[in-house]
Protein backbone atom coordinates (compact mmCIF):
# COMPACT_ATOMS: atom_id res chain seq x y z
CA UNK A 1 0.00 0.00 0.00
CA UNK A 2 2.79 2.40 0.83
CA UNK A 3 3.95 2.38 -2.79
CA UNK A 4 0.66 4.06 -3.74
CA UNK A 5 1.32 6.75 -1.17
CA UNK A 6 4.84 7.12 -2.57
CA UNK A 7 3.46 7.57 -6.10
CA UNK A 8 1.04 10.21 -4.84
CA UNK A 9 3.88 12.26 -3.35
CA UNK A 10 5.47 12.55 -6.84
CA UNK A 11 2.26 12.71 -8.85
CA UNK A 12 2.80 16.26 -10.13
CA UNK A 13 6.16 15.19 -11.53
CA UNK A 14 4.57 12.26 -13.34
CA UNK A 15 1.95 14.64 -14.70
CA UNK A 16 4.66 17.04 -15.86
CA UNK A 17 6.08 14.14 -17.87
CA UNK A 18 2.67 13.80 -19.51
CA UNK A 19 2.20 10.47 -17.80
CA UNK A 20 -0.94 9.04 -16.28
CA UNK A 21 -0.69 6.74 -13.27
CA UNK A 22 -3.04 3.81 -12.73
CA UNK A 23 -2.88 1.24 -9.95
CA UNK A 24 -4.60 -2.14 -10.16
CA UNK A 25 -5.62 -4.29 -7.21
CA UNK A 26 -7.71 -7.44 -6.84
CA UNK A 27 -9.88 -5.66 -4.25
CA UNK A 28 -13.47 -4.52 -4.63
CA UNK A 29 -14.38 -0.99 -5.70
CA UNK A 30 -15.47 -0.28 -2.11
CA UNK A 31 -12.12 -1.35 -0.63
CA UNK A 32 -10.25 0.65 -3.26
CA UNK A 33 -12.36 3.70 -2.45
CA UNK A 34 -11.24 3.34 1.17
CA UNK A 35 -7.60 3.26 0.07
CA UNK A 36 -8.06 6.26 -2.25
CA UNK A 37 -9.69 8.27 0.55
CA UNK A 38 -7.21 7.22 3.21
CA UNK A 39 -4.12 8.17 1.19
CA UNK A 40 -5.76 11.03 -0.72
CA UNK A 41 -4.87 9.44 -4.07
CA UNK A 42 -5.56 11.57 -7.14
CA UNK A 43 -4.85 8.75 -9.61
CA UNK A 44 -7.15 5.87 -10.46
CA UNK A 45 -7.06 2.63 -8.48
CA UNK A 46 -8.80 0.00 -10.57
CA UNK A 47 -10.47 -3.12 -9.31
CA UNK A 48 -9.55 -6.44 -10.98
CA UNK A 49 -11.34 -9.04 -8.82
CA UNK A 50 -11.56 -11.57 -11.68
CA UNK A 51 -7.85 -11.01 -12.42
CA UNK A 52 -8.69 -10.31 -16.10
CA UNK A 53 -5.94 -7.75 -16.68
CA UNK A 54 -3.69 -9.58 -14.21
CA UNK A 55 -3.91 -12.77 -16.29
CA UNK A 56 -3.62 -10.92 -19.60
CA UNK A 57 -0.20 -9.75 -18.43
CA UNK A 58 0.80 -13.05 -16.82
CA UNK A 59 0.88 -11.68 -13.27
CA UNK A 60 -1.27 -14.17 -11.36
CA UNK A 61 0.37 -15.38 -8.15
CA UNK A 62 -1.53 -18.46 -7.03
CA UNK A 63 -2.52 -18.76 -3.40
CA UNK A 64 -0.61 -15.67 -2.31
CA UNK A 65 -3.58 -13.69 -0.98
CA UNK A 66 -4.18 -13.36 2.73
CA UNK A 67 -7.22 -15.65 2.35
CA UNK A 68 -5.26 -18.13 0.22
CA UNK A 69 -6.76 -16.78 -3.00
CA UNK A 70 -4.88 -15.66 -6.08
CA UNK A 71 -3.52 -12.11 -6.35
CA UNK A 72 -1.31 -10.25 -8.83
CA UNK A 73 2.40 -10.35 -8.12
CA UNK A 74 3.68 -6.82 -7.48
CA UNK A 75 4.71 -5.33 -10.82
CA UNK A 76 5.18 -1.93 -12.39
CA UNK A 77 5.02 -1.18 -16.11
CA UNK A 78 5.75 1.88 -18.19
CA UNK A 79 3.48 1.90 -21.24
CA UNK A 80 3.87 4.20 -24.23
CA UNK A 81 1.66 4.33 -27.30
CA UNK A 82 -0.24 1.31 -25.97
CA UNK A 83 2.84 -0.90 -25.64
CA UNK A 84 4.85 -1.94 -22.61
CA UNK A 85 8.27 -0.32 -22.88
CA UNK A 86 9.65 -1.08 -19.41
CA UNK A 87 8.76 -3.34 -16.52
CA UNK A 88 9.86 -3.93 -12.96
CA UNK A 89 9.11 -7.33 -11.44
CA UNK A 90 10.50 -7.37 -7.97
CA UNK A 91 12.09 -10.66 -6.88
CA UNK A 92 10.83 -10.02 -3.35
CA UNK A 93 7.23 -8.99 -2.88
CA UNK A 94 8.00 -6.89 0.16
CA UNK A 95 10.31 -4.65 -1.85
CA UNK A 96 8.73 -2.36 -4.44
CA UNK A 97 10.24 0.19 -6.74
CA UNK A 98 10.34 3.69 -5.24
CA UNK A 99 8.63 6.63 -6.93
CA UNK A 100 12.02 8.34 -7.46
CA UNK A 101 13.46 5.32 -9.27
CA UNK A 102 10.31 5.00 -11.34
CA UNK A 103 10.47 8.66 -12.33
CA UNK A 104 14.10 8.22 -13.39
CA UNK A 105 13.20 5.13 -15.43
CA UNK A 106 10.30 6.99 -17.04
CA UNK A 107 12.56 9.86 -18.13
CA UNK A 108 15.19 7.47 -19.43
CA UNK A 109 12.85 5.16 -21.33
CA UNK A 110 10.37 7.58 -22.82
CA UNK A 111 12.57 10.63 -23.27
CA UNK A 112 11.43 14.26 -22.91
CA UNK A 113 7.70 14.77 -23.23
CA UNK B 1 12.73 -26.92 49.31
CA UNK B 2 9.66 -24.75 49.61
CA UNK B 3 11.15 -21.41 48.73
CA UNK B 4 8.96 -18.36 48.92
CA UNK B 5 8.06 -17.18 45.47
CA UNK B 6 9.46 -20.21 43.68
CA UNK B 7 6.05 -21.48 42.69
CA UNK B 8 6.02 -19.00 39.87
CA UNK B 9 7.87 -20.12 36.78
CA UNK B 10 9.80 -16.91 36.49
CA UNK B 11 10.73 -16.39 40.10
CA UNK B 12 14.17 -16.59 41.55
CA UNK B 13 15.15 -18.37 44.76
CA UNK B 14 15.42 -15.08 46.56
CA UNK B 15 11.72 -14.62 46.06
CA UNK B 16 12.32 -11.70 43.72
CA UNK B 17 10.43 -11.90 40.48
CA UNK B 18 12.77 -12.57 37.56
CA UNK B 19 11.32 -9.94 35.25
CA UNK B 20 13.73 -10.60 32.42
CA UNK B 21 12.21 -14.01 31.79
CA UNK B 22 9.01 -12.24 30.75
CA UNK B 23 10.37 -9.02 29.31
CA UNK B 24 12.36 -10.95 26.68
CA UNK B 25 9.37 -12.64 25.00
CA UNK B 26 7.22 -9.52 25.40
CA UNK B 27 9.84 -7.46 23.57
CA UNK B 28 10.02 -10.22 20.95
CA UNK B 29 6.25 -10.10 20.40
CA UNK B 30 6.51 -6.33 19.95
CA UNK B 31 9.47 -6.83 17.61
CA UNK B 32 7.46 -9.14 15.39
CA UNK B 33 4.05 -7.43 15.44
CA UNK B 34 5.36 -3.88 15.05
CA UNK B 35 6.80 -4.84 11.67
CA UNK B 36 3.39 -5.68 10.25
CA UNK B 37 1.46 -2.93 12.01
CA UNK B 38 3.92 -0.03 11.95
CA UNK B 39 7.34 -0.35 10.35
CA UNK B 40 5.98 -1.99 7.20
CA UNK B 41 4.76 1.45 6.13
CA UNK B 42 8.14 2.98 5.30
CA UNK B 43 10.53 1.53 2.73
CA UNK B 44 13.46 2.40 5.02
CA UNK B 45 12.24 0.01 7.72
CA UNK B 46 10.36 -2.38 5.42
CA UNK B 47 12.74 -3.43 2.65
CA UNK B 48 15.34 -4.60 5.16
CA UNK B 49 13.59 -4.74 8.58
CA UNK B 50 16.76 -3.83 10.46
CA UNK B 51 14.86 -2.14 13.27
CA UNK B 52 12.64 -5.16 13.96
CA UNK B 53 15.58 -7.54 13.70
CA UNK B 54 17.45 -5.39 16.25
CA UNK B 55 14.44 -5.44 18.60
CA UNK B 56 14.24 -9.22 18.31
CA UNK B 57 17.98 -9.53 18.89
CA UNK B 58 17.59 -7.41 22.03
CA UNK B 59 14.72 -9.67 23.13
CA UNK B 60 16.94 -12.73 22.78
CA UNK B 61 19.65 -10.91 24.74
CA UNK B 62 17.25 -10.11 27.59
CA UNK B 63 16.00 -13.71 27.61
CA UNK B 64 19.59 -14.98 27.77
CA UNK B 65 20.45 -12.78 30.73
CA UNK B 66 17.35 -14.09 32.53
CA UNK B 67 18.72 -17.64 32.56
CA UNK B 68 21.58 -17.29 35.09
CA UNK B 69 19.27 -15.27 37.35
CA UNK B 70 16.89 -18.18 37.84
CA UNK B 71 17.65 -19.90 41.12
CA UNK B 72 14.88 -22.52 41.12
CA UNK B 73 13.94 -25.25 38.68
CA UNK B 74 10.69 -23.47 37.91
CA UNK B 75 12.58 -20.26 37.30
CA UNK B 76 14.97 -22.01 34.94
CA UNK B 77 12.08 -23.60 33.05
CA UNK B 78 10.35 -20.20 32.81
CA UNK B 79 13.56 -18.61 31.57
CA UNK B 80 14.04 -21.42 29.05
CA UNK B 81 10.51 -21.02 27.73
CA UNK B 82 11.03 -17.26 27.46
CA UNK B 83 14.24 -17.76 25.49
CA UNK B 84 12.53 -20.29 23.23
CA UNK B 85 9.69 -17.83 22.49
CA UNK B 86 12.13 -14.99 21.74
CA UNK B 87 14.22 -17.15 19.41
CA UNK B 88 11.12 -18.62 17.72
CA UNK B 89 9.63 -15.18 16.99
CA UNK B 90 12.96 -13.94 15.64
CA UNK B 91 13.12 -17.05 13.46
CA UNK B 92 9.62 -16.37 12.21
CA UNK B 93 10.49 -12.85 11.05
CA UNK B 94 13.72 -14.10 9.45
CA UNK B 95 11.79 -16.80 7.60
CA UNK B 96 9.24 -14.24 6.39
CA UNK B 97 11.85 -11.72 5.31
CA UNK B 98 14.57 -13.93 3.89
CA UNK B 99 12.57 -16.83 2.45
CA UNK B 100 8.82 -16.38 2.17
CA UNK B 101 8.90 -12.96 0.53
CA UNK B 102 11.11 -14.26 -2.29
CA UNK B 103 8.51 -16.86 -3.26
CA UNK B 104 7.12 -15.55 -6.51
CA UNK B 105 5.97 -17.27 -9.70
CA UNK B 106 8.41 -17.63 -12.57
CA UNK B 107 8.98 -14.18 -14.10
CA UNK B 108 8.98 -15.87 -17.52
CA UNK B 109 5.19 -15.97 -17.34
CA UNK B 110 4.97 -12.19 -17.40
CA UNK B 111 4.55 -10.45 -20.76
CA UNK B 112 7.66 -8.89 -22.27
CA UNK B 113 8.40 -5.35 -23.36
CA UNK B 114 6.69 -4.59 -26.64
CA UNK B 115 3.43 -6.25 -25.61
CA UNK B 116 0.31 -4.23 -26.41
CA UNK B 117 -2.05 -3.66 -23.48
CA UNK B 118 -5.34 -5.56 -23.92
CA UNK B 119 -8.61 -3.68 -24.27
CA UNK B 120 -9.96 -4.40 -20.82
CA UNK B 121 -12.15 -2.06 -18.81
CA UNK B 122 -11.94 -2.12 -15.02
CA UNK B 123 -13.89 -0.16 -12.43
CA UNK B 124 -12.20 2.75 -10.70
CA UNK B 125 -12.75 3.56 -7.03
CA UNK B 126 -15.45 5.99 -8.18
CA UNK B 127 -17.17 3.14 -9.98
CA UNK B 128 -16.32 4.42 -13.47
CA UNK B 129 -15.15 2.00 -16.16
CA UNK B 130 -11.58 2.76 -17.25
CA UNK B 131 -10.23 1.20 -20.46
CA UNK B 132 -6.55 0.60 -19.76
CA UNK B 133 -5.61 0.35 -23.45
CA UNK B 134 -7.18 3.75 -24.10
CA UNK B 135 -5.44 5.17 -21.03
CA UNK B 136 -2.11 3.95 -22.40
CA UNK B 137 -2.32 5.81 -25.72
CA UNK B 138 0.15 8.35 -24.45
CA UNK B 139 2.32 7.49 -21.44
CA UNK B 140 1.11 5.40 -18.57
CA UNK B 141 2.53 3.97 -15.36
CA UNK B 142 0.65 0.81 -14.50
CA UNK B 143 1.18 -0.49 -10.98
CA UNK B 144 -0.10 -3.86 -9.78
CA UNK B 145 -0.30 -4.53 -6.09
CA UNK B 146 -1.61 -7.35 -3.99
CA UNK B 147 -4.50 -5.51 -2.42
CA UNK B 148 -5.49 -4.18 0.94
CA UNK B 149 -4.44 -6.50 3.80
Amino acid sequence: MSELHGLQTRITEFEKEGTRVIAVSPDSVELNRGVVDRFGLSFDVLSDPELALTDALGLRHEGAGIDGGDVPRPATFIVQDGRIVWRDLTDNWRVRIQADELLAALREVTGPS
Amino acid sequence: MAEPGSADGASSATGRFNHRAWIGPLVAIFGLLSYFTLFYRWPLTRDLPWLNLLILLAAIGVSLTALPRARSTAGRVGGGVGLFVSVALAGLLCFYVFSLSYRLPDAGRVVDDGTRLPEISLASARGEAVDVAAAARDKLILVFYRGHW
